[in-house]
């Protein structure tokens, strides 16, 4: 890092917080304070929900994703505007016509207390773990490639979100827009050096070809096969329920929405993100499909966690690692031959040689990816707790290896905001569920909008500080990240089920709803522990079958009568 | 008129002074998809 780094990294982190904390100011109402006094409009709203979705692992690590297993990731998002359209139809007018504070708040009008204590007490335990590493996971990929101290790292980020959130949501949601901004505008800088890093001799159309005969512009895949993480299927099905419960039924989402003025602009705002956050994915893919292409003809690192290679060569461990290099960068120079070789013939005209010569620098990268693997093993076995996934430090070692002076701090800062707007969202929402569906329902029904907005800042500053304590507890990055990751998909097809019953089948009530969430998530459990069925399809599992034997066990139950919240349909 | 609340040019409260043709809207996200999808598999199939 230096000093012009440090200028933009400090100057863009001071000037985003302070504007947070003026913006979080003479804050008296709930209404006020958790959903900006319902006054949003639909570019904030937009904005607030897509920085709320792009965290500082999204930065980091979907370029990593796209360098390592190509574009296939976009795919994850194809569901989305689907869900975007559904949820502006049906959850929308639904919110807003019952004024609540949270996606809980509703389900206690529509079943009764046990499902809302389910489903907010699901919310707060699985959001608790995942905001903190939130913090975590940027903060220990930022210091140990920068060899800064990861407590310190994620402390300060922690204290800085929640000097912004503690001003309430109107400041949450104000400071992502322009944090979104950032992070947006460095990835475009970033996509501008890798391209303009590139030998002279080799163009954008050559790039292409180097990426796409590697296996890395593959977008679509129509194949239907359920053991793969990320097809067109998998994507549309599985990905269109997996962010109807994100969206829909997740209150760090949910509020971003219920900001709106009317039901008008929020639904606007949701349609918004349902036609920006595809475009939007597939250009961050399309940076590490470039970064990767850069490495075809500037020698990567056998292994981009810097930290890990290091330690390593400490190690009785380091000859062996030694050899490795040496095949590394011997596999390197032969696949680098090997492009310039198969752009020659494409440029001649002579496509059956650069078919030839591609299959023979595939096999180099098969040779190299196993080399990769070798290394990740030695790695384990010399430090069983390193992150042997380096997926996630490509991009930045990327940035700080090869970006100019002030352009380095611009790309932190803007990792530093994704982290602050997802974290801040996650802080927000924990804060309302704990007020509204805890406090003000089951401790202290009577108090004031005064106490209320005093608990609630006393909340989020005790979330914060539950976020920063996860990411001091947090020693393993790489799976515990997976982990996350995996416990909040185990969850959340059972919990949109929940909120399908709600919406559509006025008989179903509060014993046959929290029955069926429970055989749900067995059947989750089941399909989770005894097959391979990629996680997306989870979502589907857990919603169809949770939904299902709630209409079943109805049967056997007395009619449930008079619920207070409204639905879409009586069938 | 912008009275600048959300910090966003152009971001007025009578932003939306009469309600949208909704359908339209839902068939216009809906097409994008489909526009997307298409592009991406004649991207993926241009360059594999």
């Amino acid at each position: 890092m230096r000093p012009i780094d440090w200028v933009v990294l400090i100057g863009t982190l001071v000037t985003i917080v302070s504007y947070g904390v003026w913006k979080g100011r003479h804050k008296k109402n709930l209404d006020g304070y958790l959903l900006a006094g319902r006054q949003l409009q639909w570019p904030t709203i937009a904005l607030s929900i897509m920085a709320t979705q792009a965290s500082a692992i999204t930065f980091l690590s979907t370029p990593g994703q796209a360098y390592a297993d190509g574009m296939r990731f976009v795919q994850f998002y194809l569901g989305l505007p689907i869900a975007m359209v559904l949820l502006a139809i049906v959850a929308v007018p639904i919110y807003h016509h019952m004024k609540v504070y949270t996606a809980y708040e509703y389900l206690e009008g529509r079943f009764g207390p046990k499902t809302r204590v389910v489903t907010a007490s699901l919310f707060l335990a699985q959001r608790g773990v995942s905001t903190g590493l939130t913090v975590y996971a940027p903060a220990v990929i930022v210091s140990l490639l920068l060899g800064w101290n990861i407590h310190i790292t994620n402390i300060g980020i922690g204290l800085l979100v929640i000097a912004i959130t503690v001003g309430g949501t109107k400041a949450v949601s104000r400071t992502h827009v322009h944090q979104l901004l950032i992070a947006l505008a460095g990835m475009a800088v970033a996509l501008t050096i890798a391209i303009h890093s590139l030998p002279s001799d080799i163009s954008l159309v050559d790039a292409l070809h180097v990426a796409g005969r590697m296996g890395r512009l593959n977008a679509i895949d129509f194949s239907f096969n359920l053991k793969t993480p990320y097809n067109f299927w998998s994507g549309i099905i599985g990905g269109t329920l997996l962010m109807l419960s994100y969206f829909g039924c997740d209150q760090s989402q949910v509020q971003r929405y219920l900001t709106g003025e009317t039901v008008q602009q929020s639904r606007l705002g949701l349609l918004i993100n349902g036609m920006i956050k595809v475009p939007m994915q597939f250009f961050i893919l399309f940076v590490g499909a470039m970064v990767f292409v850069f490495f075809q003809f500037t020698a990567p690192p056998l292994f981009f966690n810097s930290a890990a290679r290091n330690k390593v060569v400490t190690t009785r461990y380091a000859v062996q690692y030694a050899e490795l290099e040496q095949t590394h960068a011997a596999t390197f120079e032969a696949k680098r031959a090997g492009m310039r070789e198969m752009l020659a013939a494409m440029h001649a005209g002579d496509g059956a040689r650069a078919d030839a010569v591609a299959t023979r620098v595939r096999a180099l990268q098969t040779t190299d990816a196993d080399t990769h693997k070798a290394a990740a093993d030695l790695i384990a076995k010399a430090d069983p707790i390193a992150d042997t996934n380096d997926t996630n430090y490509v991009f930045l070692s990327f940035v700080i290896g090869y970006f100019p002076a002030g352009v380095v701090g611009l790309l932190l800062a803007a990792i530093f905001c994704a982290a602050m707007s997802a974290t801040a969202s996650g802080l927000n929402a924990l804060t309302s569920t704990s007020v509204v569906d805890v406090y003000r329902r089951f401790i202290s029904s009577d108090a004031n909008d005064r106490d209320c907005v005093r608990m609630s800042k006393m909340l989020t500053v005790f979330w914060g500080l539950v976020s920063i304590g996860v990411g001091e507890f947090a020693s393993h990055v790489g799976s515990l990240i997976e982990a996350v990751n995996r416990f909040g998909s185990f969850f959340y097809g059972t919990i949109l089920g929940v909120f399908v019953l709600a919406f559509f089948f006025n008989k179903v009530g509060d014993v046959a709803a929290v029955s069926g969430a429970i055989v749900g998530q067995i059947a989750v459990g089941l399909c989770a522990s005894f097959t391979n069925t990629a996680y997306l399809w989870w979502n589907v599992v857990g919603c169809v079958v949770g939904v299902v034997a709630a209409l079943l066990i109805q049967t056997m139950l007395p009619p449930h009568r008079n619920p207070t919240a409204p639905i879409v349909s009586m069938p | 008129m912008s009275d600048g609340r959300d910090g966003v040019p152009g971001a007025t409260r009578d932003s939306l002074p009469h309600e949208p043709r909704w359908p339209l809207l839902y068939g216009a996200v809906l097409t994008e998809l489909a526009i997307l999808i298409a592009l991406f598999y004649a991207f993926t199939k241009a360059f594999s």
